[in-house]
């Protein structure tokens, strides 16, 4: 089994090209991830029964199924109930709200990793609930989260050749569409192999390194 | 179609997705063992090769390496039955998160332990599986738990090639009788049916067993 | 090859380091067979490390050490499947300031575990051996008893018992009481002194407590930044010493 180096090269702009699509929709998908965590975070905390089950529930629900299958229903169903949204953004929609079930989780964590005392000194002080947020916690609750962010969004970048079932052209459809006109499959997808290395791999180790600062 | 009549094809659906996950995590625990414990080895070329296992198969996306397998073996004169294709592609993937499980715990262990059973002259394997592993155990067990949910989660993507699991079962039926709603709600319920308890579980087992909570989150 | 007149260890211009900084810088010692020799100083004088070093469990950058003529070799790497245990390592037993017992094992458990896996004893000889030397430091009834259920006095005793299965020559006691509180330190020493008198084992402790060594021990060593400033008969330390770092420590010990 041959590799074609003259061939990988002439290929690679499609699959670069795909790969800026991959980096659009995480960035996106990861942003709206990050909003919609926040809110869910703070809905878990609601004083009113209602808005935090209706959180829990949705958490517990997109955490315990498939992204492909929650993809598939956004991606057919939506448009039964009147709202066509091109591949692209039913993706990011479909990142973000899965992911927003886990960034929940990180959010809730980091919060509850503020010693209680700082809001005790905040009420002390009459502080408003909004400025005690602002201010006091989530300054304190963000940075030891940054590292376990960073290993959510390399996630969602792993994630992303699933968007090519919904004809979203990023990397992998890229691979996938070359190998389908050209029959040559070692190529694409071992050039799709290293691209994914090649990203993902400088990245875990920022995030871990930023890791190892933040706790030393 | 009515309700009650999609209802067997989906749980035969069902049936493979749980096969799958159970092979798959058969192979993922073996594999997540060795390599663990290779990352603790004395020997840096071995500590090295099972880093680099480690760093690609996390590096790349589980559909990655099954289309990999599924595709580019075949040119290497190996053909696998999808079924064999899926467990192998998703269970060295698994094995990959499951050794930085194995790995950590056995970190966590206090270096006391180990200074003691030296101390006693135990030689470095019996003092790994006296002394140190049975400690490491339970703390495994949540992580574990997790990785099995996000494992039959995964299982989702053999659809993709050609396992005629719970979510090929849905498209198939799709395709079949026209209802997407009816069909991907019924498919999202029931993976939800599976994965549900076992988190349960997971969450039981963090709370009864101290919780172990580190970078090693598979997403 | 070891005989009467071998010192049972020695250490010739050993230094050690950890990262930048010195913690032994070319100390020297012998230690005569069946001695009993006190080793007090401040923290991070380098005390302990001479322990850890016997023992093989940390590495040292030069100098030699023997153990009964035997050299040490120091471990080559980090990781802990590198290590083996030093030549003549069965013949020194050693007991730690935070006990070290196997929370997954009965007392029983913790003392027959180097016996039947080490030694080769089978269980049931390992077992009745563990319960004869778990009755000889005082604990008698409570050999199904887990660590977390004794008190620190009484893991302490298990952890000596432990040490003492091994039938060592040399016993090293790190520090052993001053993870104590207060009430339960006498039950440890105790066990100690019983054990210098009745048996000729070389004995090295490093304590705080200096009664307890002015009474049992030979030879007391004053230990400061990685060297030896003193070495003298506790008669002539404790009262009459010789360096003023040494008069200084004994003061700031002897006023709290």
């Amino acid at each position: 089994m041959s590799f074609d180096f003259a061939f990988a090269w002439e290929i690679l702009p499609d699959l670069l090209r795909g790969a800026a699509v991959t980096l659009e929709v995480m960035a996106a998908g990861f942003l709206l991830a990050l909003a919609g965590g926040l809110a869910l975070a703070l809905g878990r905390r609601s004083p009113q029964t209602v808005t935090r089950l209706a959180c829990a529930a949705f958490i517990e629900f997109m955490r315990n199924t498939p992204l492909l299958v929650q993809l598939y229903f956004l991606f057919f169903v939506l448009p039964l109930g009147g709202i066509t949204l091109p591949p692209i953004t039913t993706g990011i929609l479909a990142l973000g709200l899965n992911y927003s079930a886990f960034l929940s989780e990180v959010y809730r964590s980091g919060i509850e990793s503020v010693p209680r005392g700082q809001w005790e000194a905040a009420r002390a002080l009459d502080l408003p609930a909004r400025d005690t947020w602002r201010r006091i916690v989530l300054p304190q609750a963000i940075p030891p989260m940054l590292p376990v962010l960073g290993n959510y969004l390399i996630g969602m970048f792993k994630d992303t050749p699933l968007l090519a079932v919904i004809t979203v052209p990023e990397m992998m459809q890229a691979a996938k569409g070359v190998a389908g006109m050209t029959y040559r499959y070692n190529e694409p997808y071992t050039l799709l192999a290293a691209l994914f290395l090649a990203l993902s791999l400088p990245a875990s180790l920022l995030f871990r390194t930023l890791e190892t600062r933040l706790r030393g | 179609m009515t309700l009650p009549a999609l209802l067997p094809l989906l749980l035969r659906g069902a049936l493979v997705t749980l096969e799958v996950t159970a092979l798959a995590a058969v192979l993922a625990l073996g594999m997540g063992f060795a390599v663990g414990l290779l990352r603790l080895a004395p020997s840096r070329l071995l500590r090295g090769l099972a880093t680099a296992y480690v760093e690609i198969l996390r590096g790349t996306s589980a559909l990655v390496q099954l289309f990999y397998l599924f595709y580019i073996l075949p040119l290497f004169g190996l053909t696998l039955p999808p079924l064999a294709t899926a467990v192998i592609g998703l269970g060295l993937n698994a094995s990959a998160y499951a050794s930085e499980v194995v790995r950590t715990t056995i970190g966590t262990v206090e270096r006391r332990q180990w200074e003691a059973a030296l101390a006693l002259d135990m030689p470095p394997w019996l003092a790994l599986h006296r002394i140190v592993l049975p400690q490491a155990l339970p703390l495994m067990m949540p992580p574990f738990a997790n990785q099995l949910v996000e494992l039959l989660k995964a299982t989702a993507l053999v659809s993709l090639i050609t396992l005629t699991d719970l979510t090929f079962a849905g498209s198939q039926l799709v395709t079949a009788t026209g209802q997407k709603g009816l069909v991907w709600s019924l498919v999202l319920a029931l993976y939800f049916v599976m994965a549900f308890p076992l988190s349960r579980l997971s969450r039981r087992l963090e709370r009864r067993l101290g919780g172990f909570r580190g970078a090693v989150t598979q997403p | 090859m070891a005989d009467a007149r071998t010192p049972i260890l020695r250490l010739a211009n050993v230094e050690k380091r950890y990262g930048d900084t010195l913690i032994l810088d070319r100390l020297s010692l012998e230690v005569p067979a069946g001695q009993r020799l006190a080793i007090i100083g401040p923290s991070g004088s380098g005390k302990s490390t001479i322990l850890r070093l016997i023992k093989g469990l940390e590495p040292f950058q030069a100098g030699a050490i023997e153990v009964a003529g035997e050299p040490l070799r120091p471990p080559r790497s980090a990781s802990w499947f590198a290590r083996r245990p030093a030549a003549r390592s069965h013949m020194v037993g050693m007991v730690f300031q935070h006990f070290n017992l196997f929370p997954h094992m009965t007392a029983l458990g913790n003392v027959a575990e180097a016996l039947a896996r080490v030694l080769g004893l089978t269980r049931r000889d390992a077992e009745a051996r563990a319960r004869d030397l778990l009755a000889q430091v005082g604990l008698g009834g409570k050999e199904a008893s887990y660590p977390r259920e004794l008190s620190g006095g009484q893991q302490q005793r298990v952890a000596i018992a432990r040490a003492l299965a091994m039938r060592p020559q040399v016993m090293l006691f790190d520090e052993v009481t001053s993870a104590l509180d207060p009430e339960l330190v006498g039950e440890v020493l105790g066990v100690i002194r019983t054990l210098s008198r009745e048996s000729g084992m070389t004995m090295l402790l490093v304590t705080h407590e200096m009664g307890f060594a002015r009474e049992i021990a030979d030879r007391v060593l004053f230990m400061e930044k990685g060297r030896i400033v003193e070495d003298a008969a506790p008669s002539q330390l404790f009262t009459a010493p010789q360096s003023e770092r040494t008069r200084a420590f004994l003061r700031a010990v002897l006023e709290r």
